[in-house]
C-alpha cells in the first residue's frame, strides 16, 4: 500500500517563472503549522502538498503577502541581517521559485 | 479417492470493536495468523466487519477478499502476507479517524517513543532491544495515531526479525525473507499512550552508535511518507504531525548492535530521572 502518491493528472511542478520583479503572494488554502521555532509546515489543501520551510525560507514566505516583489523583499531582508543585497536576492529568487513552483505562491 | 472436505479454521483480529476474520482450511496459515495476532484478539460476541477467505488449490492459495476481489498466491508466506495486508486496509477503513502510520513503538512508564521510517531501517530490532530493557511494547509495524488526544493506540502484532545474512542485501530482498518471532508476551501494554519522542533508526553493519538531534523537517517526510491515510486526512492529518513533531524530542539513531543502540537512547532521553 502506497498512498500519498500525487495523482497522475496533478504533476508536482507548476509553471512558475520569478524575476525580479515578481511580486509574490501566498496562495489561498495554504494552512502553517509551526514545527517549533525554525521550521514551518506548509499544507496546499488543493495540491495536497506538505512543504517545509527553513528560517530564511520563512522569513521570505511572511513578506510574501503580494505588496512587496523580490527585490523589495530582499532589500528588507539583507538590511536585517546585514547582507549584500544581491546575495540575498539570489536566495529570495530561489525560494519563490520554489515555493511558486510548487502552488504555494502566486504572482501578484 | 475419497476424501473430505478440509475442516475450516477462523481467525478473528479484534482492534477497538471492530473484528475481521480469516477463514481457511489451511492449517499453515491459520496458524501464522493466530500466532502474529495473538495479542489483537477479536471479543467474541463482535461481529466480524469483514470476512476474508484462503483456500488452498494446486497452484497455491487462492484468496478472497472483502469486495469480493480474488488473487492467487503461490506460497503460505504470501498468503498470509496478503491477508495481514488486507486486515491492516480493513482496520484503517472502519478507524479513518485515526492517523495510520507505519512504525514501532515502545514505552517506558506513561511516555512512548515512536520510531518511523522504510523497511530495513531497524525498527523492529530497536523496539524489542528496548523491551528486553524492560520498555513495554506497543507496535512493531503499524502505529494507529489518535488526532484527538495525541496518543498511540496499542497495535501489538508480534515481532518478528529478519535472520541477518550477514551481508548488505538489495532491497527487495526486504519483501520476502525469513523472520524469527520476538517474545514480547510479557511486555504488551495495553494502553495508549503520548509519544514524547520520535527516533529515526538506521541499522548498519558497523560504524558503532550515535545519536544525534534531528530536526522537524527530517523526520516528516519519513512520517507523512509511511502514514496509510494523510491524504485522506488533509489538513488535519498536517497538523496533527506539526503537533507531534512539535512536542517531541527528535533524534537520529544510527547502530550497528541493537543493545547498545536501546541503552543509548535511554541514556539520551533520560526519562527514568524524571
Amino acid at each position: 500500500m502506497s498512498p500519498n502518491e500525487v495523482p497522475d493528472d496533478q504533476p508536482l511542478a507548476l509553471p512558475f517563472d520569478a524575476t525580479s520583479a515578481t511580486t509574490p503572494r501566498r496562495a489561498a488554502g495554504v494552512r502553517e503549522f509551526p514545527l517549533g521555532t525554525e521550521d514551518l509546515l506548509l499544507f496546499a489543501e488543493g495540491r495536497q502538498v506538505v512543504h517545509t520551510l527553513n528560517l530564511s525560507a520563512w522569513a521570505v514566505w511572511d513578506l510574501c503577502d503580494g505588496s512587496r516583489s523580490v527585490e523589495s523583499i530582499a532589500a528588507e531582508l539583507a538590511a536585517e541581517v546585514g547582507r549584500p543585497v544581491a546575495e540575498i536576492e539570489r536566495d529570495v529568487l530561489s525560494t519563490v521559485q520554489q515555493l511558486g513552483s510548487l502552488g504555494l505562491l502566486l504572482a501578484s | 479417492m475419497t476424501g473430505q472436505a478440509a475442516a475450516v479454521g477462523r481467525v478473528r483480529v479484534g482492534f477497538r470493536s471492530v473484528a475481521v476474520t480469516v477463514e481457511s482450511e489451511a492449517p499453515e496459515v491459520t496458524a501464522d495468523l493466530a500466532r502474529v495476532y495473538r495479542h489483537l484478539p477479536a471479543p467474541d460476541a463482535a461481529p466480524s466487519a469483514v470476512t476474508l477467505r484462503i483456500r488452498a488449490s494446486e497452484a497455491g492459495f487462492d484468496c478472497l477478499g472483502a469486495a469480493g476481489g480474488a488473487v492467487r498466491r503461490p506460497t503460505t508466506r504470501m498468503a498470509v502476507r496478503w491477508a495481514r495486508f488486507q486486515i491492516l486496509a480493513s482496520l484503517i477503513e472502519h478507524h479513518p479517524a485515526l492517523l495510520w502510520m507505519h512504525g514501532a513503538v515502545a514505552a517506558l512508564g506513561d511516555r512512548a517513543v515512536l520510531l518511523p521510517g522504510r523497511r530495513g531501517r531497524g525498527k523492529s530490532t530497536l523496539v524489542s532491544a528496548l523491551c528486553m530493557r524492560g520498555w513495554r511494547y506497543l507496535s512493531d509495524d503499524v502505529v494507529p495515531l489518535d488526532p484527538a488526544t495525541m496518543r498511540v493506540q496499542p497495535f501489538p502484532r508480534v515481532p518478528e526479525l529478519r535472520r541477518d545474512p550477514g551481508r548488505d542485501m538489495p532491497a527487495a530482498w526486504l519483501l520476502d525473507v525469513q523472520k524469527e518471532e520476538v517474545p514480547i508476551d510479557e511486555r504488551v501494554e495495553r494502553h495508549p499512550r503520548p509519544v514524547a519522542a520520535i527516533v529515526l533508526p538506521l541499522a548498519q553493519r558497523d560504524g558503532g552508535v550515535g545519536i544525534a538531534p534531528a530536526r522537524a523537517p527530517e523526520l516528516l517526510g519519513e512520517i507523512a511518507q509511511g502514514c496509510w491515510n494523510f491524504a485522506a486526512h488533509g489538513v488535519g492529518g498536517a497538523a496533527a504531525l506539526g503537533a507531534l513533531l512539535r512536542g517531541s524530542r527528535l533524534a537520529h539513531l544510527r547502530f550497528d548492535d541493537a543493545a547498545a543502540a536501546a541503552a543509548a537512547l535511554e541514556r539520551w532521553l533520560d526519562w527514568s530521572a524524571e
